[in-house]
């Protein structure tokens, strides 16, 4: 059987080191490279095409749940975390393979026989986005999106977004620094931006209120919002009185 | 508190609703028994409901006026019954005024006369009615007020007792240690028997039982020492610091743990999201009456972290507080690439404790 080529992910040396350590132990794995952060991260996984990766959860700049929604067909996840409430809770509910550091060798070979298993069945991991989904529920507010164009990984504060406009299964994230797509819908942008700030103006545009530059009328029951940097959005009746009451 | 009446269109409806009912009634019952012509008696219905409307949203005031709170309910009847004469003259001469200006009916002013005595008791009642009313409305809303301040103080206390229970652990910290440890064991023994010393340590002193221990900034310093000891080890060069604490200083009582959180946020904002190396800065000034305690580090202005639950400095100010009796002792600075929190701490005898 083919080795099983490996990606490790974490942004503490001594994690790596020990995790390396382990991997060394077991010739299923094929170590095909190591990242320190979400960025590399990415990328080493668009170029390298790993079967298996270990993925911290805690790291700088980009978490390694954002890291995931940036990744289209992710390759079966094995995550590594010290500590944290609301990806455990997630993990149990999906069954998942999570390591709590500090682990025992023994478990990086359990976590190896589930990968072996999930590789040669071709099973491909549904789990991980019901994962994100579990995950994103436990989320508290947003504070910064992280999107993803060509190879290039920007993380927006959610201020400099204008406005998020709703495409079927996807969103187009319109902010100071261009235009994103991002695969979430509207109703997780809904429920994780402050709701003072961002107001549901149609059922395709979620705005934000802060760069709102006027609102006019065309007809008897509709209206258009001009954004502080030209753009023109529809606002539906109900959108309109969401929109009055925000701004009283 | 916003005038009941005009808060929303609905209670302007309803409020408004009273008046004009009352003056169409008897405008209608006028023109329907013969005792006014149709438009006369329509005249004066809305000339007196109009002005008595008006005259009910000005009552508002007189009973904002008249807080039970803050005045004697002696002071406040009499002011109510001072109130209602006026209001009632008022209404009458106003009214009148209008009434008579626009209608120019002998019969009219023969009617007014017989009314006068009616309209002056439904006057002063109408009065009596409202400000019950009003005086209902503001007790409803101080009630709700006084609810939510309730659930939001027990929230507090629930908040702040789990937050304490937690700030003498924190598991990232812990967890991640452990895990390095784990590593050096394999790689570097002698380092790894260095750090689960180190950690033994700093846990035994963040265990300590109660949260109004005082002890000496030297000791606090030496417990900090560990800790950033450990967390270089998981960032290399990256964490730099160093303790610039003027003579006189090191003997100061401080509540112990307090400046935990400030070099954890220094960590968590400052080391951890750059890729340049940080130094955090102790600085320690001694002052007639108490000490400066001030921690600075460098941090990536660009860079964006996850919130925190920002327990911390809020635990802080508040343990400050209740030890010393002000919420003006922590203060923080934000500069460009700069962060610099400040504590006060009042010497040993000036203290409430």
């Amino acid at each position: 059987m083919n080795k099983i080529r490996t990606l490790i992910i974490d942004d503490e040396s001594l994690a790596r080191d020990l995790l390396r350590h382990y991997l060394s132990k077991d010739e299923r794995v094929e170590l095909v490279g190591e990242c320190s952060n979400g960025f590399e991260g990415v990328l080493a996984i668009q170029e390298l095409n790993p079967d298996l990766v270990f993925l911290d959860i805690q790291m700088p700049k980009i978490t390694g749940f954002e890291m995931l929604e940036l990744i289209s067909n992710p390759p079966v996840i094995i995550f590594s975390t010290a500590y944290d409430q609301y990806a455990i809770r997630a993990f149990e509910a999906n069954a998942i393979d999570y390591l709590l550091k500090p682990y025992p060798f023994e478990r990086v070979v359990v976590a190896l026989n589930k990968t072996v298993e999930q590789l040669k069945n071709k099973i491909a991991s549904p789990e991980i986005s019901k994962l994100i989904e579990t995950h994103d529920e436990e989320t508290g507010m947003l504070n910064r999106v992280v999107v993803k164009s060509g190879r290039k990984i920007q993380v927006i504060p959610v201020e400099s977004i204008h406005y998020v406009e709703s495409q079927d299964d996807f969103v187009m994230i319109y902010c100071n620094e261009g235009h994103f797509m991002k695969q979430k819908t509207m109703k997780f942008f809904e429920q994780h931006l402050d709701e003072k700030q961002f107001v549901r103006i149609h059922r395709s545009y979620l705005l934000n209120l802060m760069h709102i530059s006027e609102i006019q009328q065309y007809e008897k029951e509709s209206w258009i919002v001009l954004t502080k940097q030209g753009a023109k959005l529809k606002v539906s009746k109900a959108g309109y009185s969401n929109l009055k009451e925000k701004l009283k | 508190m916003e005038h009941p009446v005009t808060a929303n269109r609905i209670s302007g409806l309803i409020y408004w609703f009273f008046p004009v009912a009352i003056g169409v009634i008897q405008a209608v019952f006028n023109s329907y028994y013969q005792i006014l012509p149709v438009s006369i008696a329509f005249i004066d219905g809305l000339a007196y409901s109009l002005i008595l409307g008006i005259l009910g949203i000005a009552t508002w005031y007189v009973v904002r006026y008249n807080d039970p709170e803050k005045s004697s309910i002696i002071q406040i009847l009499s002011s109510h019954v001072a109130a209602a004469f006026v209001f009632t003259s008022l209404w009458m001469l106003l009214a009148g005024i209008i009434a008579k200006i626009l209608i120019n009916d002998p019969l009219y002013d023969q009617y007014l006369k017989g009314l006068i005595t009616i309209r002056i008791i439904g006057g002063l009642l109408f009065y009596a009615l409202l400000a019950s009313i009003y005086y209902i409305y503001v007790y409803r809303h101080h009630n709700r007020e006084k609810q939510l301040r309730e659930t939001e103080w027990q929230n507090q206390i629930r908040k702040t007792q789990l937050s304490a229970l937690k700030t003498q652990i924190n598991p990232h910290f812990l967890f991640n240690t452990l895990n390095s440890i784990a590593s050096l064991t394999l790689i570097n023994p002698e380092k790894a028997h260095g750090m689960v010393i180190a950690l033994s340590d700093f846990m035994r002193y963040s265990l300590r039982k109660q949260q109004d221990d005082m002890v000496t900034l030297e000791v606090e310093l030496n417990n900090i020492g560990l800790y950033l000891q450990i967390e270089k080890i998981r960032f290399g060069n990256k964490l730099l610091y160093r303790f610039d604490v003027e003579e006189g200083c090191k003997h100061h009582l401080i509540p112990n743990l307090i400046l935990q959180p400030l070099f954890e946020n220094a960590i968590k904002y400052g080391v951890y999201e750059t890729s340049n190396p940080v130094e955090i800065i102790l600085e320690a000034r001694k002052f007639p009456n108490e000490m400066e305690i001030k921690v600075i580090n460098d941090f990536d202005p660009e860079s964006i972290p996850v919130k925190g639950e920002g327990v911390g400095l809020v635990n802080i100010n508040d343990r400050l507080r209740l030890l010393y009796g002000s919420s003006r002792l922590l203060s923080i600075e934000r500069e460009k690439t700069q962060f610099s929190v400040k504590l006060v701490i009042p010497d040993i005898a000036e203290s409430i404790h």
